[in-house]
């Protein structure tokens, strides 16, 4: 068992320690890490450092210490307790050392532990002299890709023409590129390209994630003392890209197999085309020949040392066996992700294989429709941080998924808990991605993260004018509305409104079904007890309050006679039945209203976060599909009631919506690409 | 020239039992030989304070000192612990002699061989700072020679290692041993790391099963003996030693197995206080094995023997206090007459 143990340093990121273990990690050493914060960990640092299981009872044969030159009393005394075996290795990690503190150093770890101790080479990279574990490079999966992997490291875009240049290469399909730059010159790359390139920060993700296989690396300005850059380049040249130096400086200690490149970025579009990719393979073997690849890959630098890594990722990769595609819908405003996964994923060829992962509140209904369902943690204020169940929700999520597997994830905004797992699981993602987001929302980051996934499967509205683009690309899938749709004749549904005058013994002429919405997104007991009380008064009317069994009721609803709660997970057959259905108009009940032809009084729900609820609610009226109502005005709520449940009103709904030319649905269209994209994958 | 025959070279700030050591060798050599010192400050003791110990030896004695003085010429020069050098890049003396003693007080290289410090660079400066006819090494003890034997192949040759250790000097009062021992054990020293075994070690020498067990200088060992009530722990200097070698009949000596005393003066002073030693079996060279010395698994069976046995306990109390006059100051002069007479 190798362990490594983390000595802090003061105001200092865990920016090479974090670095070193995923390192380490992809070379197929699998560590267990012990690190006492001395300050509260950044979110970044604690997704990075939860990756990596704590000591436990068995001792460890290996023992690297980062920072070693930390040591502290305390300190010492905790590597003493460390569980090691007899013959333990203990290998240092300090920067560079005068002779005797190098000599001083080792000697009193040698003391602390009882162990031969010894440095772990260190490499000098850039300006730096860095740890083998940044300083050589780490092996990664090289992912069948038709396109040609193009990593653009630390590009010089202090002006215009050197962007522009970059937005050039972006367009070329020939290439799958990728920018890694810092946040600040992400924020400016995005500011005038927008998201279609994949542009990352130097820490958006680990070095190997972000590394560069059997394609080619232009180096734009060199690493200097960036370590994350060198890993960058160490990796991608191990793993058998073109190194094209395109700064004013030496890439040591590689310099020799790089190829130089222009320093002016807007002629590396003509330079890639002339100069590189006619020849791509033979530089890549030129490359390989320039200076052995093997005396920088850290697996053989670490091996005499550290012995035969246990696996190594491209490994990993390989391994076969039916690959998994889990659902992973966001719980929004009401179980709305969770439900139109459920419809797409029943669609599936491949039912075996499907999972889910959600939170509790759409757990009963996807066991219903027969999903095993993995829970996630809500996120909640008695948490210690804002993003403490989304940690343990990107383990969660992690530990059901195997390298390879398929994610389809549905909601707004993209986790960390996603975003890390894609990449650091080589996931094939898809993002169902419903539209008709506000314009006030900055979806920025949610649009920005849409690099990670392979497919985009954006459910269009049944209602043109509702439709937007949010972003565009050979990733992008539009596909019609996905709903449910629901046969249902006359007599079947006399036979429910039956059943429903006998269960709730309350004989009625008229049904009205009331599905509002609540929850974090608004409180709507106000529309509730505007409508509770005008049905009172309305002795041939059975008012039903349709709710999710999750859902909490506020008790007083139970004290009208008209009114009757109805927790179900199936209210289509019910509204299918009623005379007039009053809804909130989320995307799954708007369309539910659409395809089955169901006269419905629409009162949108409407906070900063949701989708546009107001403005379907608008068009479907103006349609003459629907009626509706600003949920603030109560006067006119139960004029619109009185309306709706007029005769020549619900003739008028219902024949406009059964011949207005709907957009046929894309349940099927959406599991096909799913499905094929899982296949292509294997 | 100098018209003394002998002019001592010390950082005075050495803490412990450097400036102890070199204290006690004022005493010995002024018994013979005219002496001078010379202060010599290198950056390894910025800031901390001239010890004591030095300071007055050197005034009862009315040693002529110099300091910032250069060049210094002597028949003898002793420079005492070349560590004090090692984290500089000049030495800002120069000497000439016919001998030069350089006295090892640190081990030179570990147990598992490797440099304990940089000697190799602190040696070249002295190389450079002197005009000698005679370039000696002096280890201070078995331990320590073995270190300087196998450092001096990295060396310039114009180094040879003294014939003789240049042993602490030891002038305790030799105290009767017990006639009833008993099994109370203890120790003490500094409480650096170096200076104790693993916690499972330790375990073993102090067991619950011990009438009494003292640790003085126990400050590292945290939770060890939190669960044994037979364990007194006494962080360092909060008893004087003598009053606490008063507490038990065994001397139980053993350190950390990647690090080695350089010569074990508080064996001589426990053996001198009548305690019975047990010790590992490198430190027992020191003494020629005049002290008992054991693999850490059979203490036990060790003392037990002695407990049943006073007076095979007391024979061997004795034959190694016998053996404490070898560091007298008449024995050290003797030796050192051969080579500078």
């Amino acid at each position: 068992m190798l362990l490594v143990d983390i000595l802090a340093q003061p105001d200092k990121t865990l920016t090479n320690e974090l670095l070193s273990l995923s390192q380490l990690r992809a070379a197929g050493y699998n560590p267990s890490v012990s690190y006492e914060a001395t300050e509260p960990l950044l979110q970044a640092q604690a997704y990075g450092l939860s990756k990596y299981k704590e000591p436990g009872e068995e001792a460890a044969n290996t023992l690297i210490v980062l920072n070693a030159n930390h040591l502290a009393d305390d300190r010492a005394e905790r590597i003493r307790n460390l569980k090691l075996c007899d013959n333990a290795d203990v290998l240092l990690s300090a920067p560079d050392l005068d002779v005797n503190s190098h000599i001083s150093l080792k000697n009193k770890y040698a003391i602390i532990t009882g162990r031969t101790v010894s440095y772990l080479p260190s490499v000098t990279a850039g300006e730096a002299k860095h740890c083998a574990t940044v300083s050589c490079g780490a092996p990664l999966n090289n992912l069948s890709n038709t396109k040609v992997p193009l990593c653009v490291l630390s590009p010089n875009i202090s002006e215009d023409n050197q962007i522009w240049a970059l937005q050039a290469l972006s367009i070329d399909k020939q290439f799958d590129l990728r920018i890694i730059t810092t946040g600040e010159g992400k924020q400016r790359l995005r500011g005038l390209l927008g998201n279609a390139p994949k542009i990352f920060h130097y820490s958006e993700l680990s070095a190997v994630d972000l590394s560069c296989a059997q394609g080619i690396l232009v180096v734009g300005q060199a690493p200097k003392k960036n370590s994350i850059a060198q890993a960058i380049l160490m990796n991608s040249f191990v793993n058998g890209s073109v190194t094209i130096n395109c700064s004013n400086a030496q890439l040591p200690p590689i310099d020799s197999a790089a190829v130089v490149g222009p320093h002016d970025l807007v002629h590396l579009p003509g330079y890639l085309q002339t100069s590189i990719l006619p020849s791509l393979q033979i530089l890549q073997e030129k490359s390989r020949q320039a200076i052995k690849p093997h005396l920088h890959s850290l697996q053989n630098v670490l091996a005499p040392m550290l012995g035969e890594p246990e696996r190594s990722r491209a490994e990993d990769t390989s391994r076969t066996g039916e690959k998994k595609i889990l659902f992973v819908p966001t719980n929004g405003v009401g179980l709305g992700h969770a439900q139109r996964c459920s419809i797409v994923a029943s669609e599936l060829h491949q039912q075996s294989m499907v999972n889910f992962a959600a939170f509790p509140s759409c757990i009963p209904m996807l066991t219903r429709y027969g999903f095993d369902t993995v829970p996630l943690v809500s996120r909640s204020a008695q948490l210690a941080t804002p993003y403490a169940n989304d940690l343990v929700n990107y383990h969660r999520i992690a530990a059901n998924l195997n390298k390879g597997d398929t994610l389809v994830f549905d909601g707004g905004y993209v986790f960390d808990s996603i975003y890390r797992n894609i990449y650091e699981k080589q996931l094939h993602a898809i993002w169902i991605r419903r539209g008709l987001w506000q314009n006030t929302q900055n979806n920025s980051v949610a649009l920005d993260r849409e690099k990670a996934f392979n497919k985009v499967i954006v459910p269009l509205e049944a209602l043109d004018a509702l439709n937007q683009t949010i972003s565009t690309g050979d990733h992008v899938y539009e596909v019609g509305p996905i709903a449910q749709h629901l046969e249902l004749d006359v007599s079947q549904q006399q036979q429910i409104r039956a059943r429903l005058a006998q269960q709730f013994q309350t004989p009625f002429r008229k049904l009205v079904v009331s599905m509002l919405g609540g929850g974090v997104a608004a409180d709507r007991s106000a529309q509730l007890n505007t409508l509770c009380s005008y049905f009172e008064q309305q002795n041939d009317i059975l008012h039903l309050v349709v709710i999710w069994p999750t859902a909490q009721v506020n008790p007083a609803l139970y004290t009208w006679q008209n009114t009757k709660i109805v927790k179900t997970h199936h209210a289509l057959p019910l509204i299918k039945s009623c005379d007039l259905l009053v809804s909130a108009v989320g995307y799954n009940t708007f369309h539910d209203v659409l395809y089955n032809a169901i006269p419905t009084l629409f009162v949108p729900q409407m906070a900063s976060f949701m989708d546009d609820q107001a403005a379907r609610a608008t068009t479907a009226s103006e349609a003459g599909l629907a009626l509706d109502v600003e949920p603030t005005d109560f006067e006119s709520l139960t004029y619109k009631i009185d309306e709706g449940l007029c005769p020549q009103t619900q003739a008028s709904l219902t024949s406009a919506l059964q011949s207005f030319n709907l957009p046929e649905r894309g349940n099927q269209a959406a599991a096909e690409i799913i499905s094929g994209a899982h296949n292509e994958h294997q | 020239m100098l018209k003394e025959d002998i002019l001592l070279v010390v950082d005075p700030r050495f803490p412990g039992g450097t400036s102890t050591a070199f204290a006690a060798e004022i005493d010995a050599l002024k018994q013979n030989y005219t002496v001078a010192v010379c202060y010599t400050r290198a950056s390894m003791f910025k800031g901390r304070p001239d010890n004591p110990a030095v300071l007055e030896a050197v005034e009862r004695h009315k040693l002529p000192v110099y300091e910032n003085q250069r060049p210094l010429s002597c028949r003898n020069i002793v420079l005492h612990n070349p560590v004090f050098l090692k984290f500089d890049s000049s030495f800002n003396q120069r000497f000439a002699c016919q001998n030069l003693f350089v006295i090892c007080h640190e081990n030179l290289c570990t147990p598992q061989g490797d440099w304990g410090f940089n000697a190799a660079a602190c040696f070249h400066l002295i190389e450079r700072a002197t005009i000698a006819q005679n370039y000696y090494i002096a280890p201070i003890s078995p331990g320590n020679r073995e270190g300087v034997e196998h450092a001096i192949h990295f060396l310039d040759r114009r180094w040879q290692i003294l014939k003789f250790d240049w042993f602490n000097k030891c002038h305790f009062e030799l105290l009767p041993p017990t006639q009833s021992p008993s099994d109370r054990r203890g120790r003490h020293s500094r409480p650096g790391h170096e200076k104790f075994p693993n916690t499972s070690a330790m375990a073993k020498l102090f067991p619950p099963h011990a009438q009494y067990c003292g640790i003085l200088g126990s400050d590292s060992l945290g939770e060890t003996f939190e669960q044994q009530s037979n364990v007194e722990l006494l962080p360092f200097g909060t008893m004087a030693v003598a009053q606490f070698l008063q507490k038990f009949d065994f001397f139980i000596y053993y350190v950390n197995p990647m690090w080695q005393e350089s010569f074990g003066r508080v064996l001589a002073e426990a053996t001198a206080a009548g305690k019975l030693v047990i010790t590992e079996h490198r430190l027992a060279k020191t003494f020629n094995n005049t002290v008992a010395s054991a693999e850490i698994d059979d203490v036990d069976q060790l003392i037990e023997h002695y407990v049943n046995n006073p007076s095979a306990y007391q024979a061997q109390v004795i034959k190694a206090q016998s053996y404490l006059h070898n560091f007298s100051d008449a024995s050290f002069l003797s030796k050192l007459n051969g080579v500078i007479a």
